[in-house]
């Protein structure tokens, strides 16, 4: 059995893997090793609160905000207290309205006839569908039976 | 009993002319009915407004002349007075003034009786059509192919075709508005320490 470093700890029942007694290795700390765990965990910490939120440590409490507040504008990033505000939008005029509707959504005053020409495009468009195709493959034929029939001609000559 | 071609014509037109604007204000009224509870309701930013003014909430009621002129406007009316009789209901506080969803409300709200009037009234024309089998026009497959296209159509216009609701946001943003000079008002409410939603 070999002899263990001094300072070091075992937690729990551990053995040394080197040891001359077989045995699995559970866990092997020491102070070193606890400290960097430590500062591992700290910093693993400090990052989530860093990009989750804000924290705010004082005497008398300690606030964290969590940044993804959806009914408050943040108007400064600073560990201050957050400030609340109440977003009004401008309401629009009919006068307004109409001044832009005119020449943006001028369709809306002929709104049934657009209606109406959509119909009929969709109508043209499934109509249409296979023509192309169909007028192709009756010309190809057409053109094959020409030549299948000169080339016929050709050979009884 | 002779009839003039003309004659025939004026009064096949009227005829139409009239069901068309019975058939939209049959329409607009179901709408109305639908939309009852929004119309009635004021808009969020409204309710803001006012309890930043320490208003009281008024009793919300819906102006009985302006429903009057909607439906007026609706039966015989131009499209721009239809859409100003709709712009009138919707305005609740009467101010004149109205909030983008408002604005998008009134444009919605104009269109859809519109739409439905169109799709009726084809789709009574479809059944309406004469068979013929040599052409195969107005077979029954014939008929079921032209309401699928139609519902289809009905479907993809506004949205897809007419791309509603983005000229909706243009007209919003683009519109010179003089209402708080254009700008977004924000109003400060409270400092809020321990970062608790209230």
């Amino acid at each position: 059995m070999g002899e263990r470093a001094s300072g070091q700890y075992v937690l729990g029942q551990s053995f040394c893997a080197t040891s001359e007694r077989a045995g699995p290795v559970i866990f092997r700390a020491s102070w070193s090793t606890l400290r960097l765990w430590l500062l591992w965990r700290l910093w693993l910490l400090w990052l989530l609160v860093w990009l989750t939120g804000e924290l705010t440590v004082r005497p008398e409490l300690v606030v964290f905000v969590f940044r993804a507040s959806l009914s408050t504008l943040r108007v400064s990033h600073t560990p201050s207290p957050s400030r609340r505000f109440v977003e009004l939008m401008p309401k629009l005029s009919y006068s307004e309205f109409r001044g832009v509707q005119d020449f943006q959504f001028g369709v809306l005053d002929g709104f049934g006839a657009d209606v109406l020409r959509s119909f009929k495009d969709d109508l043209l468009v499934k109509q249409g569908t296979g023509r192309q195709n169909r007028e192709l493959l009756l010309q190809s034929f057409g053109f094959f039976a020409v030549v299948s029939g000169l080339d016929y001609v050709t050979y009884l000559i | 009993m002779v009839c003039y071609s003309h004659i025939c014509v004026a009064q096949f037109f009227s005829d139409m002319c009239l069901l068309t604007r019975l058939s939209m204000a049959q329409h607009t009224l179901a709408l109305l009915d639908d939309k009852f509870p929004a119309l009635t309701t004021e808009a969020d930013a409204d309710v803001d407004r006012r309890a930043l003014a320490s208003l009281p909430m008024p009793t919300i009621a819906l102006s009985r002349s302006a429903l009057d002129l909607v439906l007026v406007t609706t039966i015989a009316g131009s499209p721009q007075q239809r859409l100003q009789a709709w712009w009138a209901l919707r305005d609740g506080d009467g101010d004149g003034l109205l909030e983008e969803t408002e604005m998008a409300d009134v444009v919605n709200w104009y269109a859809q009786p519109i739409s439905d009037t169109a799709s009726s009234l084809l789709s009574l024309t479809i059944d309406s059509l004469e068979e013929d089998k040599k052409l195969k026009i107005g077979t029954k497959a014939h008929k079921k192919e032209l309401n699928k296209l139609l519902k289809k159509t009905m479907k993809h216009h506004y949205e897809i075709e007419t791309e509603a609701p983005h000229r909706i946001r243009c007209v919003y943003a683009w519109a010179d508005k003089e209402h708080q000079d254009g700008e977004l008002k924000a109003v400060h409410v409270s400092e809020d320490v321990t970062g608790r939603k209230r």
